[in-house]
């Protein structure tokens, strides 16, 4: 709302700078989002532009802002008088009126002005509205306009012959009508929007916009002003529904004091006449529904004072809404307030409170502590496990990064998929801000890639990140069920030290570090995302984990990190989380020595190490408590296709000290097993 | 402080209860804090960025 400082000048005293104004009215309620200077005439104007929230329609008008105002700074209001108008039936062989709807239309105020002299409105009049925002057209429009912004009444002005049958009906557009209103437009209505029509057409779509066909014009000799209520919600959905928007819909659909429609019309009949625009026709027409007149809202001082944590007497809270225009009567320790017909926003004693802490000044309630006693929270296991993980990377040297939960379904193109079948199922979002942010993310390697490569090109040589994140995967298409929320880690690397197996050593640190002392098992595996060849399916105990491996050299091109080598993984982190034992147990350190025996094999390359260890394990038996691959070999002395893969095991028992020949016995056992299960021999 | 209409929709009596509630937008008072100039830079992970904390 757009509010010029001398036209708010003329309602209310301000002595004080726009600025200072605008800084209490905003510490009052009546935010200012900004003070506009225009250059008017060689005059420097001062508009000030309040933002105004929904529940207050009030202020919507520039009496209501000045209403504000001498509340805030406790200076005297004077409102525009309106003369009482003569009651007469003069008006009645002009027009009649009828209400079909009274539902939709609660009040219909009406009245005739004649003799008409269309001409542009005074330069005052014309100034006021233009830094207000509104055009001026002629001083018929420019007074129903200047009506409005100043006491927040829309009016509307018809040209009186252009209706026929002299008769204005309210009713609801009929099936398959249709107006061309003021904008040019053809407008199609459907059968719950109000009309305002005369006995053969639609004439306006009430409190939204006008129809062409009784526009004021040059030509114009008599007016027919209205001046009415319409239900809010209907407005509302109407407004939505054509696609249009005006000055007026916008008030309506707030609400509209129902006591305004005839100050409103009354003030609007005496500017026309003033300022020479036509002359009154005495008499007015108001269909009314029966209202209650004034709402009473009964609250205690005690109430008011503890939710506010102030110690204000019943004198100084009746002085306070006095400001306001809400009168007091006093009932023992409560008040009873009378609600004027302009605030419908005023339901209970909270909303009484609020007007006493705002006016009083929220920055003079005193500070004070929370004094009750609270539950004190803490973190969930769950959180303290992601805490650890977290501290686990940290300390291996990782950066937290945090990327965004929205994605483009673009990406997956990008990190290798091939084509659109293929990709991941993923939810799109309605309204996107963009395509950018247009799906939820599935996965989280196009957003590590994304962080990569911005540090890349920034100039970062070695780059290690993590991000613990959720991932959204929908259980179908189109949504039936809320989608499954993963929580996943994903890391990666590039520069130094970024090769599959000290990667692979990260995961087993991390495995360790959280208390999963089973062995993680890896298996070859194919994503479109990762180099074929180099790339794990991570398992531990039964439970899949993730993938990890080096990024595809095309999806690293992809995002401009050409011929640089990736290291990235991506694991499922609710499900090692699952796996984390409840309790650590602590196992006796052993009594007896150990006995160590290395072992060469030579194995075919296929073969992968997992499936040797496990061989291992399995031979040895419980015996067995230590084994550790410290050596590959291939090259000279080894068959091509072969490898030569060095191990130390540790053989203990509990209950003694081993015997040598206890060892060889098993150890024999397991050289037979390998050559005999894998083809793997003893190197010579 | 939460309105009596709000408590009563969650089946808290307003006349036993009061609430009060508070936010503030996370990134902002980091940056407050920090003295920060441009919220963006906790959202690109910059490396030269995320060293300083």
């Amino acid at each position: 709302m757009h509010v010029p400082l001398e036209w708010l000048k003329d309602y209310v005293n301000i002595d004080i700078p726009a600025s200072r104004l605008a800084e209490l009215m905003t510490m009052s309620g009546s935010k200012v989002e900004a003070i506009h200077k225009i250059n008017i005439d060689s005059y420097e104007e001062e508009v000030i532009e309040f933002e105004i929230t929904s529940n207050r329609p009030d202020c919507l008008s520039i009496t209501g802002i000045a209403r504000e105002v001498s509340a805030t700074l406790k200076t005297s209001l004077k409102l525009p008088e309106i003369p009482d108008s003569l009651n007469s039936n003069d008006i009645d062989s002009f027009v009649k009126v009828s209400v079909l709807d009274s539902q939709l239309c609660p009040r219909y105020c009406a009245r005739v002005i004649k003799d008409i002299n269309i001409k542009p409105s005074p330069e005052w009049m014309q100034k006021r509205l233009t830094l207000a925002g509104i055009r001026p057209i002629n001083n018929v429009v420019d007074i129903t306009n200047y009506v409005m912004l100043e006491t927040g009444q829309p009016m509307h002005a018809f040209d009186l012959d252009c209706l026929f049958g002299k008769t204005v009906l309210v009713r609801k557009a009929y099936e398959n009508e249709r107006i061309e209103t003021l904008d040019g437009k053809l407008r199609e209505l459907t059968t719950d929007m109000l009309v305002i029509a005369d006995m053969d057409k639609a004439i306006g779509i009430a409190g939204v916009m006008g129809g062409a066909n009784s526009e004021v014009t040059e030509a114009t000799k008599c007016i027919l002003l209205e001046s009415a209520k319409f239900n809010q919600t209907s407005i509302r959905l109407t407004s939505k529904a054509l696609g249009l928007r005006s000055d007026a819909s916008n008030r309506f659909e707030k609400g509209i004091d129902i006591e305004l429609s005839k100050k409103a019309i009354e003030r609007c009949a005496y500017l026309m006449q003033e300022l020479g625009a036509g002359a009154i026709v005495e008499g007015l027409i108001d269909a009314c529904i029966d209202y209650c007149g004034n709402r009473t809202v009964r609250v205690d001082c005690d109430r008011i004072n503890s939710l506010l944590g102030l110690n204000l007497s019943q004198v100084q809270i009746e002085q306070i809404l006095s400001l306001l225009g809400i009168e007091i009567k006093m009932n023992d320790g409560s008040i009873d307030a009378i609600i004027p017909s302009f605030r419908a926003d005023i339901e209970g004693s909270a909303d009484l409170a609020e007007e006493v802490a705002r006016i009083y000044g929220y920055d003079k309630i005193p500070l004070s502590t929370l004094g009750v006693s609270s539950v004190r929270g803490s973190k969930t296991r769950h959180q303290k496990l992601f805490d650890l993980v977290k501290d686990i990377l940290v300390g291996a040297c990782f950066y937290e990064t945090s990327t965004y939960s929205f994605s483009n379904p673009r990406v997956y193109a990008s990190i290798g998929f091939s084509s659109p079948e293929n990709y991941p199922l993923s939810i799109a979002i309605l309204n996107p801000l963009g395509e950018d942010q247009s799906i939820m993310r599935t996965t989280m390697i196009p957003n590590l890639l994304e962080v990569l490569s911005r540090n890349y090109a920034r100039g970062q040589q070695n780059a290690k990140i993590f991000e613990i994140a959720k991932a959204f995967l929908p259980m179908r298409l189109p949504l039936k069920e809320l989608p499954v929320e993963r929580s996943v880690l994903s890391f990666a690397t590039y520069g130094d030290g970024a090769d599959f197996f000290a990667f692979k050593g990260i995961i087993e640190l991390l495995m360790l570090e959280i208390g999963l002392c089973k062995n993680v098992s890896h298996a070859p595996f194919t994503h479109p995302a990762f180099h074929p060849g180099k790339t794990a399916f991570v398992g531990y105990d039964g439970q899949e984990l993730g993938v990890f491996g080096e990024i595809h050299p095309s999806v690293g091109t992809n995002y401009g990190m050409n011929g640089l080598r990736i290291m990235m993984a991506e694991l499922d982190l609710d499900a090692i989380l699952s796996k984390v034992p409840i309790h650590r147990r602590y196992a006796a350190l052993p009594k007896y020595p150990a006995v160590k025996r290395d072992i060469a094999v030579t194995a075919d390359k296929k073969i992968p190490v997992e499936s040797i260890d496990r061989l291992i394990r399995e031979l040895a038996g419980d015996l067995l408590v230590e084994i550790e691959l410290f050596d590959i070999y291939e090259g000279a002395q080894i068959p091509k296709g072969y490898r030569s893969l060095a191990y130390s095991l540790s053989y203990r028992a509990a209950d003694r000290t081993l015997r040598d020949d206890e060892v060889n016995q098993i150890h024999l056992k397991v050289t037979e097993g390998l050559d005999l299960k894998l083809g793997a021999k003893l190197r010579q | 402080m939460v309105h009596p209409k709000v408590l009563r929709g969650c089946g808290i009596d307003p006349d036993e209860y009061s609430g009060f509630a508070f936010g503030m937008g996370v990134d902002r008072i980091t940056n407050l804090k920090y003295g920060i100039d441009d919220i963006r830079l906790l959202f690109e992970n910059d490396i030269r960025f995320l060293k300083q904390f």
